[in-house]
């Protein structure tokens, strides 16, 4: 194993997801080779502070905050049960729209030549 | 899906007020601080958790229940995130290339260079503070399909499938990604820690 091969392993070797085989491997190298020792030094360093990093708080008054936004955005109907008149009824118009289809699709066929014309 | 987080989907779906005020309680903190490692600055992170909030709530009725209530909130807050980035990027918010610079030298060259100038400080020196600010500076100046990565896995700790299922990004490429931008991050702090 050398320096490249290495650290491209020291992301899963650190997250245990080598097989261990090969995670002998990446430790034996890191004995052998001090700059991937510095190297791998740096990059616990790094997940350290990563795992480390504190866990920020929303502030104060956020969930109020967030209320207000949606009462004021949409004037008060966000906190109503949904009526029909409140978005456009596509199911409606496709229905009517399929109706017109074949009523058209029926007049054409009742004209053409060759069918009983009725009085 | 917990038998409590079907309960508050179905509520919210029937628009309960009260329902609505407990999940932005009960989700508040995790958002904002996902929304913040994201973004690094507290204005834009309250203003972009709070948007989340109400695409939750405008889009509850499409939640089909096939993942996690809080993966599918995840979802809609890492793309708001990316929105504003990219609204962000337009107006010249990012400081600077230099970390996404080092992630495309690592891609042409498969592997960082070992050089002398990159020699370990004395760990005992480094306040918590100033690594931490510097870890979400070097954050900060990732691209966004590499900041993502990172905050979902290093900072919020999420198993890798979820955050595949966030990112719709099989779980090769998100392991590839997320040791490139890690290596990235690695020379950032050297740099600056010595």
């Amino acid at each position: 194993m050398d320096h490249a091969q290495a650290i491209e392993l020291f992301s899963a070797y650190t997250e245990s997801e080598l097989p261990p085989e090969q995670a002998r491997e990446v430790e034996q190298h890191l004995q052998s080779c001090i700059p991937c020792r510095r190297e791998y030094g740096q990059f616990q360093r790094l997940m350290a502070g990563l795992h480390a990093m504190p866990r920020l708080t929303a502030p104060p008054e956020f969930v109020q905050g967030v209320v207000a936004r949606v009462r004021k955005r949409s004037g008060g109907r966000f906190f109503a049960p949904r009526r029909l008149v409140d978005r456009i009824p596509y199911e409606l118009f496709s229905l009517l729209m399929l109706g017109l289809l074949l009523a058209l699709y029926l007049v054409m066929h009742m004209s053409q030549p060759g069918h009983l014309q009725l009085p | 899906m917990s038998l409590r987080e079907m309960q508050l989907v179905r509520r919210l779906q029937e628009r309960d007020q009260r329902a609505f005020e407990e999940m932005v309680r009960l989700y508040q903190h995790k958002v904002y601080n996902l929304v913040y490692r994201m973004l690094g600055h507290p204005e834009e992170a309250r203003d972009v958790a709070q948007e989340v909030f109400i695409t939750v709530f405008k889009s509850v009725d499409t939640f089909r229940g096939d993942a996690q209530f809080s993966t599918w909130l995840y979802r809609i807050a890492a793309n708001h995130c990316k929105n504003r980035l990219k609204y962000l990027g337009r107006r010249s918010y990012k400081a600077t290339g230099e970390l996404n610079e080092a992630i495309e030298g690592e891609l042409q060259q498969a592997a960082p260079s070992l050089t002398a100038s990159h020699v370990d400080g004395p760990e005992t020196t480094l306040e918590g503070l100033e690594l931490e600010r510097l870890v979400q500076e070097g954050i900060r100046m990732l691209d966004e399909e590499y900041r993502t990565l990172m905050v979902l896995r290093d900072v919020e700790n999420l198993a890798y499938e979820e955050i595949c299922t966030i990112t719709g990004l099989p779980e090769g490429t998100v392991k590839s990604r997320l040791h490139r931008a890690r290596m990235a991050l690695k020379e950032y702090l050297a740099k600056h820690l010595g």
